[in-house]
């Protein structure tokens, strides 16, 4: 009697380490790649409801030598909010014919928002108004194209004609 | 009754033995069975955290240059360290060559960070801007393709014509 309960005591002890041990082992790897997951699941769903749409663009047909002062106008047809924080990391370029892009600098473009709520957060609905400048000297007149990208990749882009 | 509790103790010291050196033996091996999965599963995090998007190109023919803009739309935050192993690919549908660092033989490529925090990390949201020069590649060509790949084997690339 006094046997069986020592081995069973003796036993249980045993599998109660083993259990552990191995949940040691393996729960921090669960909780890290659940972690991640999640993460890149909430990136994706942010992606999937970001959308915007480039209305239209204009540029004054006598604009001065070096400049085109490009102005274009974007509206967020999507369901995220773009903060202010990602309105610093887009990406503006010119496609310029002939293969030729350009990246703007960020120096060279501003934007504003309009029909906002007067935050500083692009809200689904309200439109970006662009101003670009970019020195078209050597540039060919013609089909130009505007890309937008935002932070998280997703872009838009429109053609117009630069007539010089 | 004497031999009784001498038999009981034997058999209770010679299991506690037998567990101590079961413990001992086995411990090691899963100690080091739990760093191995630790360590795999840091790396397969970071690549689960890890994504890109290359999302411009543009070709300079007189130069025979080529700039691909290239956005971290992952969580992770890449060092300077890091970038630095990307291996660059360029060239058409048909063929293409892996890419030296500049100062090696062409083709071969160099990057900036596009208006960044001003630190040498690549985080997310910012712009890398992959500069690739080549001996005398003709941009104009339908189907130009690149691909980069990142030092943990995520990759983007793109078919494009200019």
């Amino acid at each position: 009697m006094a046997e069986e309960a020592i081995s069973t005591a003796i036993l249980t002890v045993a599998t109660i380490i083993a259990a552990l041990v191995l949940v040691n082992a393996m729960y921090p790897s669960l909780y890290s790649a659940s972690g991640s997951i999640l993460s890149m699941n909430n990136r994706a769903a942010e992606r999937i409801m970001t959308d915007m749409t480039v209305l239209t663009e204009w540029y004054p047909p006598g604009h001065a030598e070096g400049d085109i002062a490009l102005e274009a106008w974007v509206k967020n047809t999507g369901s995220t909010t773009v903060t202010e924080t990602d309105l610093s990391h887009v990406d503006l370029f010119l496609y310029t014919g002939n293969g030729m892009s350009a990246r703007i600098p960020a120096a060279d473009w501003s934007h504003e928002l309009l029909n906002g709520d007067g935050d500083k957060n692009w809200d689904p609905t309200e439109t970006m108004h662009l101003l670009i400048h970019y020195d078209p000297t050597g540039s060919n007149k013609g089909a130009w194209r505007l890309r937008i990208a935002l932070p998280d990749g997703i872009y838009a882009e429109d053609s117009f004609t630069y007539a010089g | 009754m004497a031999q009784n509790v001498i038999s009981t103790a034997i058999i209770i010291i010679a299991s506690v033995i037998a567990v101590v050196a079961l413990i001992n033996g086995v411990f090691p091996t899963i100690y080091q069975m739990s760093g191995s999965m630790t360590s795999v599963s840091d790396a397969s995090n970071d690549r689960m955290k890890t994504e890109i998007k290359i999302i411009c190109e543009s070709a300079n023919q007189t130069s025979y240059s080529l700039n691909v803009y290239v956005k971290n739309t992952g969580d992770r935050k890449m060092a300077e360290a890091y970038v630095g192993k990307t291996d660059v690919y360029f060239g058409t549908e048909a063929s293409m060559s892996r890419c030296n660092r500049v100062g090696g033989a062409n083709p071969a490529w160099r990057y900036s960070i596009m208006d960044g925090n001003s630190d040498t990390n690549w985080d997310p949201g910012e712009t890398l801007n992959i500069w690739v020069v080549t001996a005398d590649h003709d941009f104009n060509v339908p189907g130009q393709r690149v691909k980069i790949v990142l030092y943990n084997g995520i990759s983007a690339e793109d078919t494009f014509t200019l």
